[in-house]
């Protein structure tokens, strides 16, 4: 049992009868935390697991890690949300989503590892955490707020004032704690409250749970917010050892300020950057066109993100920093995105403006039209436009009453899904999430997302096989490590062991070695990104740009977890907490209904083939290169080939995909081959 | 013309192929930018006028590339496509050989892009002044704008 990492209980939430109880975390440690707990969780406490979204009965978890709240580096500050989500398509499916900021580490000051929610108010809420104390409070006069000025109102209820800087006292008496802290909130807006599909939890400034939906499932249950405030901490098993590797990884891995040269290794153009991760490199320091410093989620020394001076746009690093592309005003870009989070939508559906202005330069959308809209398209490309659009699908007006429910959903109704999704008009290719990487080339994105339930979103591949090849080809300059090198350091550190497993090549994307590829990478990261909460954006550290190409895993992480929770644990043993994870998500979307039919892509990416570079290693000939893929499609008799080999390799039946006992059984989840067979939903035979 | 010596050869282009040339492109006629991002992937800019392209193809910071962020990336598009697009929808000839002449001998997309730039300003100014002379003329003539 560990001795550190844990702060020992979980709350949870009944919202019809407003009362609350406590989970030991110790009965859940077998899952590690974060994610693998709320999963856990779930499977528990939710008896159906084929209710909708929506239903009373579907749990919403929000979890730390033993990691949240520590010195742990780029590993303290994520928070991971689960539940039934109302966005992915044909089902409802389990999903997850997860933030950056300070809300899981608070939420352990305050004595929690996480917070479970079920059931639903009758008339609009928000649950105030402070340490022990847990109240509902009325939330009427929230009702309607956007998420900042939700946050500000909480702050004020909570500690006096959002602009005081003083000692909070948490209670009256002379122990009960203090901080200078701000509570830690995490908020709906006006999308999650009209129950959008696409709509997201906010927390701070820039930091959302995105994906998924749980906006509106928040705003099913009546529930506006959950503020959190603690004045304790959390336990370290070795404090030394774990501020040791901090500052070994800090001096190894980060930005040297001291050496600014190692920012630009060729002349006149900047590379490490976006690999070392200088402090603010973020999404819209690209013109600072104001004062501005780098901003970070708790205990991060990288700090990525970016606070300015006029406070719009704060935070905004990634998608929502790109929702307005097109503007040639920063401000107005800024001021996009920020409306975005003010509302709380989720980015991602949104980018489709640009598909829909198509459809009004077709004839098909606009005033009259076969698509009804009378928003000022006329005027797209111009900030009021996007500010006309963003408050169309957040209140659900114009087409924004069908938009509200996802493109996916939007676009059948409007029956321009299949011609779209099959032309490539409509980039949407996995249970209507849109396209993130080339799926017809980084296919472990789309194959990991396609088995899964949701866009990965998991950049850990990503920036070594793909963004540093590209960018160096596109300047004309040799690769910074050749992909001969590339693919034996992967092989070795990841444990995969053979380098061919990572041929990108128009037939290596269908082979043994990327099945294995795509298996590893959904384990790595159900233990290590979304149940132990390292932010991957900087993990797994297999690649060092400015030392000898080796990084710092994954010795590394087997000595922060040591150090965090006093337990030892090997890198194997870290892989297979994360089959047993992944795989108990997989049985709960076979009991949701998940079949090995279901798992096809969009027709698009059958059908239709690439045609921008998107460089990857591939074997071609015999030789490693960094090829760019295009000219590429998915061959359906190949991949569905590729499907029976995948089930097979990961222990499940290969002509429906569900488990099999021996498969649970070996990951100490016998209870969970007792619910599928329960339901005749055990897998017969690999 | 000369790529980046901003010595032209371009003849005059007439007023009549300078509104066609600007105009406001059919869907059908519209062409993809790649826009490269570290955080979005490769996401599709749908340009449907040169003052489209020109707005996003260049304004790629290549001193910056990534190192500023996710908002710069890579803004991405096959050079011959692009030639093939200004020659057709477009429709100036003359402006796609400009084109092709400068790409030629450029061995990496960034001296691709850098060796277009000149040669897109040079006849977007050429167009400009063609313009502002024609509306002059109008002017001179008591021609109301409609």
């Amino acid at each position: 049992m560990a001795t550190g990492g844990y702060v020992g209980k979980i709350l949870y939430v009944n919202l019809t009868d407003k009362t609350t109880e406590t989970i030991e975390t110790s009965k859940y440690e077998k899952f590690a935390g974060g994610h693998g707990i709320a999963s856990a969780l779930f499977f528990d406490l939710v008896a159906d697991k084929q209710i909708g979204a929506y239903d009373p009965d579907n749990l919403v978890t929000v979890m730390s890690s033993p990691f949240s709240g520590t010195l742990t580096p780029s590993a303290s500050g994520r928070t991971e949300m689960t539940g039934i989500g109302s966005y992915s398509y044909p089902v409802e499916w389990y999903t997850r989503s997860n933030f950056g900021g300070r809300f899981g580490g608070m939420m352990k000051f305050a004595g929690w590892d996480g917070i479970c929610i079920q059931g639903a108010s009758d008339t609009p809420v928000w649950i105030n955490v402070v340490n022990d104390k847990v109240t509902f409070e009325d939330a009427s006069a929230l009702w309607g707020l956007y998420t900042d000025e939700t946050q500000e109102e909480i702050w004020k209820t909570v500690s006096g004032s959002p602009d005081v800087r003083d000692w909070y006292h948490l209670s009256n008496t002379r122990d009960g704690g203090r901080t200078t802290q701000k509570p830690a909130v995490l908020c709906i807006g006006p999308a999650g409250e009209n129950l959008n599909r696409n709509a997201t939890c906010q927390h701070d400034a820039g930091n959302a749970a995105g994906q998924g939906g749980f906006g509106g499932v928040w705003g099913s249950k009546n529930l506006k917010a959950i503020s959190v405030i603690g004045s304790g901490s959390v336990p370290i098993a070795d404090p030394a050892a774990l501020m040791d590797l901090r500052l070994k990884m800090q001096k190894e891995s980060a930005y040297n300020v001291d050496a600014p040269e190692l920012e630009a290794p060729f002349p006149g153009f900047n590379l490490y950057g976006i690999m070392t991760k200088q402090p603010a490199y973020g999404g819209l320091l690209w013109a600072p066109n104001q004062p501005a410093r780098p901003q970070g989620c708790q205990g991060c020394f990288k700090c990525c993100q970016v606070t300015f001076e006029s406070g719009i746009g704060n935070g905004d690093i990634c998608t929502e920093s790109l929702y307005f592309m097109a503007a040639t005003d920063f401000n107005e870009q800024m001021k996009a995105a920020f409306l975005l989070d003010q509302v709380g939508i989720n980015a991602y559906d949104v980018f489709n403006h640009a598909y829909l202005y198509g459809l009004y330069k077709q004839g098909i959308l606009g005033p009259g039209m076969q698509i009804e809209s009378n928003l000022p398209w006329e005027k797209y490309g111009t900030y009021e436009f996007m500010d006309a659009f963003t408050k169309c699908v957040a209140e659900g007006t114009d087409i924004g009453a069908d938009l509200k429910e996802g493109i996916r959903r939007a676009t059948e109704k409007w029956g321009r899904w299949d011609i779209d999704s099959s032309s490539g008009a409509l980039k949407y290719p996995y249970w209507g999430y849109m396209e993130h990487y080339e799926p017809r080339v980084e296919v472990e994105w789309a194959y990991g997302t396609i088995f899964g339930e949701r866009d990965t979103n998991e950049h850990s591949f990503n920036w070594d096989l793909h963004w540093m090849p590209l960018v160096t080809a596109a300047i004309g300059a040799p690769p910074l490590i050749p992909a001969k090198d590339m693919v034996e350091i992967w092989a070795e550190k990841s444990g995969i062991g053979d380098p061919t497993a990572f041929d990108y090549s128009a037939e290596g994307v269908y082979s043994d070695g990327m099945v294995k590829v795509t298996a590893w990478q959904r384990h790595h990261t159900r233990f290590w990104i979304q149940s132990l909460l390292m932010c991957d954006w900087a993990w797994p550290n297999f690649v060092n740009y400015t030392a000898d190409k080796n990084g710092l895993s994954p010795e590394i992480e087997m000595g922060l977890y040591s150090a965090v929770t006093g337990n030892p644990l090997t890198w194997e043993e870290s892989i297979q907490i994360g089959r047993r994870i992944w795989n108990l998500d997989r049985a709960i979307w076979v009991l949701q209904g998940r079949h090995r039919d279901q798992e096809v892509f969009a027709n698009y990416v059958y059908d239709t083939v690439t045609e921008a570079a998107h460089q990857m290693p591939m074997l071609e000939n015999g030789e490693w290169v960094y090829g760019e893929g295009i000219g590429r499609n998915i061959d359906r008799a190949k991949f569905e080939d590729f499907k029976g080999r995948f089930y097979a390799y990961e222990g499940w039946d290969s002509s429906t995909g569900w488990p099999l006992r021996a498969t649970l059984e070996e990951l100490d989840l016998a209870d969970v081959a007792n619910e599928l067979e329960g339901h005749g939903l055990l897998g017969a035979s690999a | 013309m000369t790529a980046g010596t901003g010595v032209s050869a371009f003849s005059t282009p007439s007023k009549e192929l300078v509104a066609h040339a600007v105009r406001e492109l059919d869907y059908a006629d519209r062409i993809v930018v790649y826009a490269m991002n570290s955080a979005v992937g490769s996401q599709e800019t749908i340009c449907y006028s040169l003052a489209d392209v020109t707005k996003t193809l260049f304004k790629t910071q290549w001193s910056n590339l990534l190192s500023s962020g996710t908002k710069l990336g890579l803004n991405w598009v096959r050079p011959e496509k692009l030639v093939a697009w200004v020659r057709g929808p477009i429709g100036d000839r003359e402006f796609a050989d400009a084109l092709e002449q400068a790409l030629a001998g450029q061995n990496c997309y960034r001296d691709q892009v850098m060796a277009m730039e000149p040669v897109f300003a040079e006849r977007l100014q050429q167009y400009r002044e063609v313009w502002e002379a024609d509306e002059q003329a109008d002017a001179g003539r008591g021609v109301a704008a409609s």
